[in-house]
């Protein structure tokens, strides 16, 4: 059929040895980029893009698509490496993939990431080559209300997601939530909680965030011991055990799913996409307290669902011109630079390059994975370091990090102090992760709220009053119910090791 | 194991300094300028601001001589990069762009949280003039300005217009729009032309508020229908579409996109800047390129430009006291 | 059983008290706006939820069913040393400039770890790597009066 035609032409043209050197140079920066803590995709493409404008438009945008990818994948170095996500999506990540690092697996986790990234990334491409624009005209019905029952529900599953106490998860939630409504107000623009400091106008910066909960006050735990922590076993291999291969195919084959149906929603974000597919991951699995502990479908499912949902985030993309998320609005900005708007027109307008594009990041995903399988065995070294070189080297690094993101010398101090309050919840066992995943939300929840509530006179009910908002909604008192109900009844259990998430 | 490891760094360090000795040190054989020059971007890269600045400074750097170097300074609305603009030193090698309106509300709102004032910058030339548009999507009833208004008079508190929220330059454009005829709508905020759109071409809003650089695409492509733009006279991109003016609506609304210096630099270096843009403006291919990408081009030298946003301030200023926002 | 009681129903405290702190300035800003809910809306929510909560959790501190780990002396005083070098690091960093404040936080991190010599040498080779690394991607570090 045409599109497949179309689709040889593409790779064709991707084929070049020029567009395939440039692709490869993406690739490499990009993930490299996106390993320092604090650049992180968006903070990558921002410095690269400027080198692009030299050439041809294709070469460009292909050398883009690798840098997007490869930045991505860059960040979920981190956070198997050092419990520090590179950007949101893989904060779900760190959870599962720090643990088998520290198992001494860090090269199994980072395989079965890049494995489940490609697969995730290359599906949701076949989808957009051959389903592009049907999908796209039924998602744009998908409005504020269903946007805020989708947040409601990730916000369910964050809380739910924790290990015994839910009123530890639900405080870790909702202070998580009251750090993201500091800054301008989205809808009137009124500065909340800045106590004068023009630099928080914007709000916390979700790097500083994160790398103060996760990675800082990993590293001050592990203090305690005199930095003396036991270098991980020497695992050699990229490639999860036998008996994991099974686990891992659902996985990732879930994962897929998750993530592009979330992708083809515009207004969802990647967060939630990997949040889903690992709280659907432990809802399934015939083992569910091994999740935090270094399980590898912890790893491998949400690492398919960002990357599924990035793919997916395309069609909204190249059919209606809207972008999914910070990352992609840049790479907008990168292909409107050339010429290329994206938009309804581009099918049209410019079917070469299109068809070149998608074949391009067809090649980024492989490029990304050839790379990276022998390569995570390099990566997995870093791990080995002993920890008291690397211990320190890291909190200067993350604080070198935090300064690149916005050249402002407070946030570092914001880190200290964040990386103390991660010390201290880990000590007490309240979930860090839930505090940033609930801070990804927070602003994203409230501003749906009042684009809901403004959208009609009846207040709260409107969301009821869409079938599927209605429906989410629904479901979300149901789970609420049910786990508080459970949890009551959890109590009279007396279980004594239970895993902090 | 140290001695393998000693090395190894060192061998790094000297890699980098090598290659630190190849970044580009250009020499100029003129006055001015000597060495590059920073524009600073108050928007993130990639953004439309982002964008216009590096079209227009790429062509330029032919006619100064020189080299443009973009820096991103985002955040508070653009507030923190226009303070970096105002506050750097004169000395002609920081400039940066400028966004009216937005330029002008944050002193006029946030009072003196924010750090500079009209008068702190030296205007160099205003490059893109935007209009404000009003749409509805392709299929919808409306064909005409007035068919809206006269369809949220009779039916009041049910039509949904999407806009870019308080604040925003299009928001005191639907508030006067809204008290002019007398409405009651629901306005719905949104951040971004991207969730705006889907909106409306979701049927999820009725109306749509923004500006035409953003949704070129889909009106070209024929998924949404302009009724109006906020130009004086018609928009020579959108030849049938009426004015606000045509269109019952007494009002006009510009995003301009300029570049300026902060005051004190030395008058004979903003000349040559001035003059280096004016050429860039009435080259041919920067043209081609601004039609491109969607950069509706209106150019306004120094002094234009300062009367332009003056008699902006001005106004702004007296709709403030009137009806804060 | 005390100490551990004391660990949990303190940081219920402390969260109760931030809880309170945006309470009280959700309450100046505006609940309602010209689109809907104002600023104010979302947060007395949010922060008033809080509250109910950190006074759940000190409940459930107090009656001891805890199960968090103890925070020893010692321990702790490792913690703050490193704390304590983080915010120098920050407090010099504009006067110094990177180079000397990376220098010298690594310098002091490592005091324990090497000899004066070899500390010395892989603090300094360290923040000179990062601060070139940096450097060839865009990013400009502090430096200070003298230049460096």
């Amino acid at each position: 059929m045409e599109a497949l035609n179309l689709l040889m032409h593409g790779f064709q043209t991707a084929f070049t040895l020029n567009n395939l050197l440039f692709c490869l140079i993406g690739v490499t920066v990009g993930q490299f980029i996106g390993v320092l803590p604090g650049l992180g995709p968006v903070a990558g493409m921002a410095i690269l893009i400027p080198l692009t404008y030299g050439l041809e438009p294709t070469t460009a945008i292909i050398m883009l698509s690798g840098i997007f990818y490869a930045a991505m994948y860059g960040g979920t170095i981190t956070s198997v490496l050092i419990n520090t996500p590179g950007e949101s999506a893989s904060t779900i990540t760190c959870l599962d993939g720090y643990q088998m690092a520290r198992q001494g697996r860090a090269g199994a986790a980072l395989g079965i990431a890049a494995i489940g990234s490609f697969v995730g990334g290359v599906v949701a491409l076949v989808c957009l080559t051959f389903l592009g624009p049907p999908i796209a005209k039924f998602a744009v019905r998908f409005g504020p209300p269903e946007f805020f029952a989708i947040m409601s529900f990730g916000l369910l599953l964050i809380v739910g997601l924790m290990g015994k106490s839910i009123a530890k998860g639900m405080i870790a939630a909702v202070f998580g939530i009251l750090l993201s409504l500091i800054g301008m107000d989205p809808a009137t623009g009124t500065d909340r909680f800045t106590f004068g400091q023009l630099w928080l106008l914007d709000g916390v910066e979700f790097v500083v965030l994160a790398m103060g909960i996760f990675g800082i006050s990993e590293i001050l735990v592990n203090a305690e011991k005199n930095m003396d922590i036991p270098v991980p076993p020497k695992v050699k291999g990229f490639i999860p055990k036998r008996s994991e291969w099974g686990i891992s195919a659902k996985a990732i084959g879930r994962g897929t799913v998750i993530g592009m149906v979330l992708g083809l929603i515009p207004g969802a974000s990647a967060s939630v996409a990997s949040l889903m597919a690992y709280s659907t991951e432990k809802k399934v699995s015939k083992h569910p307290e091994q999740f935090g502990k270094g399980a590898i479908e912890g790893v491998a499912a949400p690492e398919t669902a960002n990357n599924a949902f990035s793919g997916a985030a395309m069609i909204p993309l190249l059919t209606l011109g809207i972008p999914s998320s910070p990352t992609v609005a840049m790479l907008i900005g990168a292909f409107t630079m050339h010429g290329l708007v994206p938009g309804p027109l581009l099918y049209e307008k410019n079917p070469t390059f299109l068809w070149g594009l998608i074949a391009s990041m067809f090649i980024g995903n492989v490029v990304l994975l050839v790379m990276n399988l022998p390569m995570a065995n390099m990566w997995a070294k870093v791990a080995r370091i002993p920890y008291k070189l690397l211990g320190p080297l890291i909190i200067l690094i993350c604080m070198v990090g935090v300064y690149s993101v916005n050249r402002m010398i407070p946030e570092i101090a914001l880190l200290t102090l964040f990386g103390v309050v991660g010390y201290f919840m880990k000590k007490l066992e309240i979930p860090g992760a839930a505090v940033i995943l609930a801070f990804i939300l927070g602003n994203n929840l409230e501003y749906t709220l009042i684009q809901t509530l403004s959208m009609s006179n009846n207040g709260l009910l409107y969301l009821f009053q869409r079938p599927i908002s209605g429906v989410m909604m629904g479901l979300c008192i149901l789970i609420l119910i049910g786990s508080i109900v459970s949890s009551v009844m959890k109590k009279r259990d007396k279980l004594a090791a239970d895993q902090e998430v | 194991m140290n001695m393998r490891k000693g090395s190894r760094i060192a061998m790094v360090l000297a890699t980098l300094l090598a290659l630190t000795a190849l970044l580009p040190q250009a020499v100029f054989a003129q006055d001015y300028p000597k060495r590059p020059i920073t524009a600073i971007v108050a928007f993130g890269a990639g953004g439309g601001t982002d964008l216009a600045a590096r079209i227009i400074l790429k062509f330029a750097e032919k006619y100064i001589g020189g080299i443009f170097v973009v820096e991103n300074k985002p955040g508070a609305g653009g507030a923190l990069g226009f303070t970096a603009i105002a506050q750097a030193k004169p000395d002609g090698y920081t400039i940066g762009m400028i966004n009216p309106p937005s330029v002008l509300f944050n002193p006029i709102q946030l009072g003196d949280k924010v750090k500079y004032k009209l008068s702190d910058f030296a205007l160099i030339a205003n490059f893109v003039s935007d209009p404000g548009a009003i749409m509805v999507s392709y299929d919808s009833k409306f064909k005409t300005l007035p068919e809206v208004v006269a369809w949220a008079k009779a039916n009041p508190g049910k039509l949904r217009i999407g806009y870019g929220g308080p604040g925003t330059q299009e928001a005191l454009t639907l508030r006067k729009w809204i008290a002019d005829n007398d409405l009651k709508v629901l306005k719905v905020p949104f951040e971004g032309t991207g969730t705006n759109l889907t909106a409306l071409l979701g049927g999820n809003t009725e109306v749509m508020f923004a500006n035409a650089s953003e949704i070129m695409p889909q009106y070209e492509a024929k998924q949404i229908r302009v009724l109006a733009v906020g130009t004086e006279k018609r928009f020579s991109w959108m030849p049938e579409v009426p004015t606000f003016k045509e269109g019952g609506f007494n009002a006009t609304q510009m995003a301009m996109r300029g570049l300026a210096a902060p005051k004190g630099i030395d008058p004979a270096n903003l000349k040559k800047l001035a003059d280096a843009m004016k050429k860039t403006f009435d080259d041919p291919e920067f043209q081609a390129k601004a039609k491109e990408v969607n950069l509706p081009l209106d150019y306004q030298g120094p002094e234009q430009f300062l009367k332009t946003l003056q008699t902006l301030d001005v106004f702004y200023r007296a709709e403030y006291a009137a009806n804060p926002w | 059983m005390k100490k551990k009681l004391q660990a949990g129903a303190w940081a219920g405290i402390v969260f109760l008290a931030i809880g309170i702190l945006f309470f009280a300035y959700s309450l100046i800003y505006p609940y309602s706006s010209e689109v809907g809910p104002g600023s104010g809306f979302f947060p007395i929510w949010i922060s008033g939820f809080l509250i109910v909560l950190a006074l759940i959790y000190i409940y459930e501190s107090v009656k001891g069913n805890d199960s968090a780990e103890e925070i020893t002396r010692e321990s702790f005083t490792k913690v703050l040393m490193i704390v304590i070098f983080m915010v120098l690091f920050v407090l010099f960093l504009p006067i110094a400039g990177f180079n000397i404040s990376g220098t010298a936080f690594l310098f002091a991190m490592f005091f324990k770890s090497y000899g004066l010599v070899k500390n010395l040498i892989i603090s300094l080779v360290s923040t000179l790597a990062i601060y070139f690394l940096f450097l060839l991607l865009g990013v400009q570090l502090p430096l200070n009066a003298l230049g460096f």
